[in-house]
């Protein structure tokens, strides 16, 4: 058992008793790694900070129900995901805006403007395109996927802690990582060709 | 064995993970299906860049702990929700980077003993009653009680208590101290009397607060910290609830104000502190 685990341990006993700097300190561990998983999945700094927010609030409303069967990352990694999907599923029922739409204004038709938010070419310049690639390719696959990847690859979780974040065998994590590195090698092979044209 | 077939084992093959025979059937698969042999380089490939992902460096951003914050103390305006004044320390802390720190010197500092000097306070607390007096922007609580008492300090925002002090013939004189951005609030009783009072410590900083609606403990709050001053309620229905609109009154104007025809009565001292009865 690590010594990070114990402290933990201890934080959550003491805040579990209404101790609000265990609270504090916990969150103040654990939120720059949380930050960290949320932007790898949404690549948008405004997102992944409201999933971490969000993801503290519940740790906060169900933190008497945490028995530490579980490491606490591990909880946390699964409170994260959920929120991530619960703002895709979200997103997905939204409806859309056309790029090319209008708005009405009171001096007439104003074309929208729309923010790019990715990295301009000067802040790329010191990062290869493969790994630009990666990333990208990353962000192209389903949410479950992309959040295994992350966990495996990113966050150097093993498949036994992936498992218990997920709340699923072993097994399926390992057969549904293949099959998300697999779909990646896709993308990828699909990328390189696009550049070679 | 397909070439599907043999996908699915192309990341156990990778980490040598695979079983014998399995092992030997895909490397079989592998020497005589150029098309999977290139397919599975392109993976291992892929592999080596997801290694990648690891050493990305990501910037946090400055704002993170006060959303964290802020979302924790939206969650404590619902009802359903007791806690949080520690969230509104937390946010303030944020910013100055001292949230443990903040939240410990939130809590009560006490000395109890024996007979203790006054500090230029104006003379020993009265027998038997329990005085509150202003020090700087802390409040000192002072009790000598003529038979056995016990005092609890808790927190009402948490229900938790902070400290319980069992005086034999005694005299308690205590700071109760808030080093933080925001109020702080503290229910102190004396065991076997009727009314608790709740005493509200101003932060460091002032707050900006025009108007509100809350109970008379949220009115309490808002104003020490507009008005920088200590607050203490000695009255039973502290959750009775009002609404208030400052002016450009004083603090003891904006809480005569608000709990006038309210049943509650207001006076300020000559130290500072608001009393509310």
């Amino acid at each position: 058992m690590s010594e990070s685990y114990l402290d933990d341990q201890m934080l959550i006993t003491r805040a579990q008793t209404g101790d609000k700097s265990a609270f504090n300190a916990l969150i103040r561990k654990h939120e720059t790694r949380a930050y960290q998983y949320a932007f790898r999945l949404t690549r948008n700094p405004e997102e992944a900070a409201d999933i971490v927010a969000d993801g503290f609030v519940r740790v906060y409303n169900a933190l008497h129900n945490f028995k530490g069967q579980s490491a606490f990352t591990t909880w946390l990694y699964r409170i994260l995901t959920n929120c991530y999907l619960d703002v895709r599923k979200k997103e997905k029922n939204r409806t859309t805006t056309s790029l090319e739409s209008v708005l009405q204004t009171s001096e007439g038709e104003v074309e929208r403007q729309i923010e790019d938010p990715s990295a301009s070419p000067y802040d790329d310049v010191e990062r290869t395109v493969r790994e630009r690639s990666i990333e990208s390719a990353v962000g192209l696959l389903p949410e479950y996927q992309r959040a295994m990847i992350v966990m495996y690859h990113a966050e150097t979780m093993t498949y036994e802690e992936i498992a218990a974040a997920l709340d699923l065998p072993v097994g399926t994590v390992k057969s549904r990582l293949n099959r998300a590195r697999v779909s990646l090698r896709e993308l990828l092979v699909r990328d390189e060709e696009l550049f070679r044209i | 064995m397909n070439q599907d077939k043999a996908r699915e084992f192309f990341s156990a093959y990778y980490e040598d993970a695979l079983e014998g025979g399995l092992k030997q059937s895909l490397e079989t698969q592998l020497k005589t299906d150029a098309t999977l042999q290139a397919d599975y380089v392109a993976f291992v490939e892929t592999m080596r860049d997801l290694d990648a992902l690891k050493h990305e460096e990501i910037e946090i951003p400055i704002y993170l702990s006060d959303r964290i914050a802020s979302r924790l103390e939206q969650v404590q305006t619902k009802p359903k929700f007791g806690l949080p004044l520690w969230t509104t320390w937390m946010r303030g802390a944020a910013f100055a980077g001292l949230a443990v720190v903040a939240i410990t010197a939130a809590l009560p500092m006490f000395n109890s003993g024996g007979a203790t000097a006054n500090g230029g306070f104006g003379g020993p607390g009265t027998a038997d009653q329990l005085l509150f007096k202003v020090d700087g922007s802390n409040v000192v609580l002072d009790y000598a009680p003529t038979s056995p008492k016990t005092v609890i300090v808790t927190s009402p925002v948490t229900g938790k208590e902070l400290r319980r002090f069992d005086l034999n013939g005694q005299r308690l004189e205590s700071p109760i101290e808030n080093s933080n951005q925001k109020p702080a609030v503290f229910k102190v009783e004396v065991v076997g009397d009727k009314t608790p009072s709740i005493v509200v410590v101003p932060g460091k900083a002032t707050t900006n607060t025009k108007a509100g609606d809350g109970t008379v403990q949220d009115l309490a709050v808002s104003i020490a910290g507009r008005y920088h001053v200590p607050v203490v309620i000695e009255a039973a229905d502290v959750q009775h609830h009002v609404t208030w609109t400052f002016g450009s009154g004083d603090a003891n104007t904006a809480a005569s104000q608000a709990l006038e025809n309210e049943g509650f009565s207001v006076d300020q001292r000559s130290d500072g502190l608001i009393k509310i009865r």
